[in-house]
């Protein structure tokens, strides 16, 4: 059998070795699958805990537990002892490494008693295990004066308690409050001050400036003072810090259960991971679904062209199986002979394939774009036994589709055969009953009832209720109806023009129209494939263009400029001796420090004050929680961005009235509209000193004349969104005004403020992140928009849209070629008779070309335009729908759709190319033809 | 008597490479004659090399020496394309295999070989005529898979006469169809010489056929080896 089948498969090389593309691919993108889906779902989990870190700058992967124990008979071992028990419980069951585990014990505060300076302040003395290596002593006082009495234990203090407190190192403090049995109080010494030595460092999860009342001693100290003092309350907490990037769609889940069982047992027990992992799971699900709904066209497409191929070859082959079966070979056997032939192909497909499927995801996870390929790291994309499983399953299927249309064949005699042959002539089952039509229609109709709910369809997405898949299946209902309704007005319009011309005609003009007009089911079923093909290509290119810009354009708007620096400020203390008590405020930071960025780096900056909970009265109505932005205008206009057409007027005529007014402000329009004003107005902002809470004491207030009203401003988002307690999502108006820098900082003080930069084209976010290292100063965000545009697409959902949107179309491009060419040079096989006898009644070489390019470029060419116009017309319906799946919020910059002219270029240039080669291969078998064989082979 | 003859030829030798290296000598020294207005049959086994000869005759293929005259013009002596234009113009042919273009229907299939030819008159009316003489004017509009193997033959010999031509070749025309459908055609080129005029050479290896030409040439291992005449009454 074995023997049969190689020589079956040697028989008809070119068109196995096509059906053996089509099933390697099949299994490639299948075998793919579960790699670039787990690698994708990773990427999902790390970016949540990335948008944690990014967002609330705290490591998110934390357990943490803290408790205070009470007794006579408490000792630090004893809390060592329990804290290390639910370390242990917690390693047990997670099986996610440890990044890092923090420990703080401390004893309650008392007041102290200072060897110098005022003593009105509390303190606390706590105890980090191992914290020594984790530090950087920044001065030391000598040990022999602090041991020279045993009364006297050392302790450490950070800069910030310094600071704070005023203290100095060597000094005594004495607690007053804790005293041993000889009622002789404890008494600490200063022995050094430190800062945390890396500032990367994850063991700092708290960091040591957050301990704003605390003396640090090692822990045989604690373990002394807990002793000699008869401490019997003792306060714990303890940070066991996961390595969120060892967390993995595997053991998410197993996670998520167990911290639920831990919090279930455990009230003290605190952790950030199960909300994240929840989010996860909810925004899993919608990946998963993304994930096959667009897969699903790849796989239509793949198993389309093993069915074109093997059809291709069974139809060579008919008059084979019907020889077999009047040799009295059963239909089973005949099947067998093909399931053995589609076996032998499957394994090969299966060795070829997995490879490919690794290369594939690896492709797929490096787009950047549509059809934009990036050298980003791919790691997380790693191969799975799954892998196999799904190649063996797209193996199985490969081979129903090659075995299963035998049976068709093999139940035909050759009379039959005929019959069909005659049938085959005739009107299509699809344009009989205008399934194309109907396909329409039913796609239309979807994306009416799509477009009607699509404030509710926005809501689940936003909620991760749920995302109907049908957004996106119905495209490919529209694209496969569109293809075959692009069919029937091609065959319409030959028709037409067929009949228009049909006497002026040359004769090989007449032949190929006439050819056109008559093609038969494999020739359809090519022009649908490249119609559906090119559609989706153009569809592809144009949702993929569109999520990506939007996406950019808004991340852009929303930063306003391209990098924003807010460095730490930290504020002074003073005694205010009227108050009896100390009173903090901020000193502006040497701004000069950024100077050396300037020629370099740096285009232009700015400092721009922003406040996020201003208060605005004006025309009898308040308004609460608005931002404020405070510019030196000049500076500003030269630094920020902002795209044109979304204002009345160009921004800069907002900066230009400012200028001129001091007091100035301008004004949200959605600001303007709900508290009634205009140009002209005054208006009053009240300000909370952040330093001082937010007490009626600490307002200051300021007035302003409304000298604009803008649409849109650089950083402000008009849209805001929160959950009510039902938890449903509520859309807020966010209000902005916008005030001169020089007036506000006169009113409200010296307040910290960002630094915008516009940067120059060859900097990068790193550029200035070690400027800015080298310059000592510490920041407390850095945000780049390129970078954060990055990112963005690096998103789990944008990465699975455009690596399967390139590959969809790279597969469908490179199958489009291989089955067009094989089908024409297969087709031309098949005519030699017919080119024989156009010969041998005296037509030429160059008019049977002529005819053979006639009737390329009518069913290719203008398959293509169709396909093209197909796709035009599904993007201007379908984009928007789906790019809310994607962007779903309301913003200033309102979603558009993104025509990407070059991708289209990019296609057409593809199939006039791929038009071409067919040309010149088939001239050269034209060429290669001998007429008298030709006829000879009509005769046998 | 030369005007008479509407092909001639003049020692012709067709020889063909075989994988052994050697050359296999299909036709040789060949003269003929090829009577105007007359069926020359050429009759031989398989394999004697009628249809190498009839080939040749057709300008379909090149002989390896010896001249081929049509109505006293070489043959060689035309380039490719006239000989294109004389095959499309001149000739017509019939096929064993029958051969009609099978996305065209039985008008269409004569229309063909009237554009090819660029025939001047009117084609409807002409195709009409062609199709109605060989019996066919009802299935004008069915494709040859349609129609039987006798009546797909007459659509190929109506194509092959409807532009008039000088000349029509027919390679055992009735070898695929059965005694009834042979003797039809048979019949049918019998009219076509009487009604038109035309001239036709065919080869055949049926013995009963022999009677309907005018002039049968027998042809053994490439070579001529006999010559007879036939008297038809009108």
């Amino acid at each position: 059998m074995f023997v049969f089948v190689k020589r079956k498969i040697q028989n008809k090389k070119c068109l196995n070795g096509c059906l053996l593309l089509g099933i390697t691919l099949l299994i490639a993108v299948a075998s793919c699958t579960p790699m670039f889906q787990k690698g994708s779902l990773n990427m999902l989990l790390h970016s949540k805990f990335e948008t944690v870190i990014r967002e609330e700058n705290v490591y998110p992967a934390v357990i943490s537990r803290s408790a205070r124990v009470e007794g006579e008979d408490v000792s630090y071992a004893s809390i060592t002892e329990k804290i290390s028990g639910y370390l242990q419980t917690w390693k047990k069951y997670i099986e996610v490494p440890e990044q890092a585990t923090q420990q703080h014990i401390w004893i309650d505060g008392y007041f102290i008693k200072r060897e110098y300076g005022l003593n009105a302040d509390w303190m606390e003395i706590g105890c980090i295990p191992n914290m020594e290596e984790h530090v950087e002593v920044l001065a030391t006082e000598s040990l022999d004066v602090l041991q020279t009495s045993k009364q006297v234990y050392p302790c450490m203090m950070t800069e910030s308690v310094m600071d704070r407190f005023g203290l100095i190192l060597g000094e005594t403090i004495t607690f007053e409050g804790i005293v041993d049995e000889n009622e002789n109080p404890l008494v600490l010494c200063i022995s050094g001050i430190f800062d945390e030595g890396n500032a990367t460092d994850v063991f700092w999860h708290v960091e040591a400036d957050e301990y704003e009342k605390q003396l640090f001693v090692d822990e045989e100290v604690m373990d002394s003072i807990i002793e000699k003092y008869s401490v019997s309350a003792i306060n714990y907490e303890v940070y066991y810090l996961l390595d969120y990037l060892k967390m993995n769609s595997n053991n998410a889940l197993d996670m998520l259960y167990y911290l639920e069982q831990f919090r279930e047992k455990d009230v003290a027990l605190v952790e950030s991971i199960s909300e994240i992992l929840e989010d996860y799971v909810t925004e899993m699900k919608f990946v998963n679904t993304i994930f096959w709904v667009l897969e699903l066209p790849i796989f239509v497409v793949l198993l389309a062209f093993i069915y074109m191929v093997s059809g291709q070859i069974l139809n060579m082959e008919k008059g084979e199986i019907a020889m077999l079966g009047s040799r009295g070979l059963s239909t089973v056997q005949i099947m067998s002979i093909y399931l053995h032939q589609s076996g032998v192909l499957a394994s090969v497909g299966v060795l070829l394939g997995l490879p490919l499927g690794f290369l594939l995801c690896k492709l797929a996870a490096s787009t950047d774009a549509f059809l934009e390929f990036s050298w980003k790291a791919t790691e997380v994309y790693k191969p799975t036994v799954m892998m196999v499983v799904y190649a063996m399953v797209a193996a199985v299927f490969a081979m129903a589709f090659v075995t299963v249309p035998v049976l068709f064949y093999a139940k035909d005699s050759v009379v039959g055969q005929k019959k069909k042959r005659i049938l085959n002539r005739n009107c299509s089952f699809v344009e009989k009953y205008w399934l194309d039509a109907i396909l329409l229609i039913c796609s239309l109709y979807l994306l009416y009832n799509h477009k009607k709910q699509l404030d509710v369809l926005i809501e689940q997405v936003v909620t991760g209720q749920y995302m109907d898949p049908l957004i996106f299946l119905n495209v490919t209902l529209f694209l496969f109806g569109a293809g075959l309704l692009g069919l029937r007005l091609l065959r319409y319009s030959a028709s037409l023009i067929f009949r228009f011309g049909e006497s002026r005609w040359k004769t090989y003009t007449y032949a190929s129209f006439l050819q056109i007009i008559r093609a038969d089911r494999t020739q359809r079923f090519i022009s649908v494939f490249l119609i559906f093909t090119v559609a989706m290509g153009i569809f592809n290119a144009t949702v993929a263009g569109t999520i990506n810009e939007n996406k950019e354009n808004r991340i852009r708007y929303n930063i306003g400029t391209d990098i924003i620096v807010s460095e730490q400020w930290k504020p002074e203390v003073y005694m205010d001796s009227t108050l009896k008590k100390s009173v903090r405020y901020y000193v502006e930071p040497d701004y000069q420090k950024y100077a050396g960025l300037s020629p370099q780096f740096v285009e232009s900056m700015t400092r721009v004050i922003r406040d996020k909970k201003i208060e605005i009265s004006g025309g009898g109505k308040t308004v609460e929680n608005c931002e404020m932005m405070a510019i030196h205008t000049k500076e500003f206009g030269e630094t920020a961005t902002l795209k044109n057409g979304l204002n009345e007027i160009h921004w800069y005529h907002y900066l230009n009235d400012l200028a001129t007014t001091g007091s100035g402000v301008l004004i949200s329009k959605n600001l303007a509209e709900e508290m009634e004003l205009k140009v002209g107005d005054g208006i009053r902002y009240t300000r909370h000193n952040d330093l001082l809470g937010e007490g009626e004491d600490n307002k200051t207030n300021c007035n302003g004349i409304i000298c604009g009203i803008f649409d849109s401003w650089p950083g402000f988002m008009q849209y805001q969104y929160r959950y009510d307690e039902n938890g449903k999502r509520v859309e807020q108006q966010h209000y902005m005004i916008v005030t001169n820098y020089a007036y506000t900082v006169n009113v409200f003080g010296d307040t910290p403020y960002e630094i915008w930069m516009k940067k120059k084209s060859n900097t990068s976010l790193l550029d200035v992140e070690a400027y800015l290292s080298k310059n000592n100063i510490v920041t407390t965000s850095v945000i780049g928009a390129m970078e954060e545009v990055e990112q963005a697409k690096s998103e789990a959902m944008v990465q699975i849209t455009n690596g399967l949107f390139t590959l969809s179309f790279l597969v469908s491009v490179l199958l489009c070629t291989i089955g067009f060419l094989i089908y024409w040079m297969t087709a031309i096989k098949q005519r030699g008779m017919l080119y024989g006898i156009y010969r041998a009644m005296g037509m030429g070489i160059r008019e049977v070309s002529k005819m053979l390019l006639y009737e390329l470029s009518f069913s290719s060419l203008l398959a293509g335009l169709l396909g093209c116009l197909a796709g035009f017309v599904a993007s201007l319906l379908y984009t928007n729908v789906l790019a809310v799946v994607y962007l779903p919020e309301k913003h200033n910059i309102v979603l558009r759709t993104q025509w990407s002219g070059m991708d289209i270029v990019r296609m057409l240039t593809l199939i006039v190319c791929m038009v071409l080669v067919c040309f010149v291969v088939l001239k050269r078998q034209i060429r290669n033809s001998d007429i008298l064989q030709a006829i000879k082979m009509g005769e046998d | 008597m030369m005007k008479d003859n509407i092909i001639r030829t003049s020692h012709i030798v067709r020889t063909f490479p075989v994988a052994t290296g050697e050359t296999f000598l299909a036709l040789k020294d060949i003269d003929i004659d090829i009577a105007r207005g007359k069926l020359t049959i050429l009759k031989g086994r398989s394999g004697s090399g009628k249809t190498t000869l009839l080939n040749i005759l057709s300008a379909l293929d090149d002989a390896t020496s010896g001249e081929l005259y049509f109505e006293e013009e070489s043959i060689a002596e035309l380039d490719c394309g006239e000989r294109e234009r004389l095959r499309r113009q001149q000739m017509g042919f019939v096929f064993q295999s029958i051969a009609l273009i099978p996305i065209m229907n039985a008008y269409e299939n004569v229309n063909f070989a009237l554009r090819l030819a660029e025939y001047e008159g009117n084609r409807d009316a002409r195709i009409r005529e062609v199709l109605s003489m060989v019996g066919l004017e009802e299935r004008m509009q069915h494709l040859p898979a349609q129609m039987s193997g006798g009546e797909q033959q007459r659509v190929a010999i109506a194509r092959a006469v409807a532009h008039r031509p000088k000349v029509i070749f027919a390679d055992e025309p009735t070898g695929a169809l059965d005694t009834m459908n042979g003797l039809s055609v048979m019949k049918l080129f019998r009219a076509l010489i009487e009604q038109e005029g035309i001239t036709i050479v065919m080869t055949t290896h049926d013995p009963n056929l022999m009677e309907f030409g005018d002039v049968v040439y027998e042809i053994e291992d490439g070579e001529l080896i006999g010559r007879e005449e036939h008297t038809h009454s009108l």
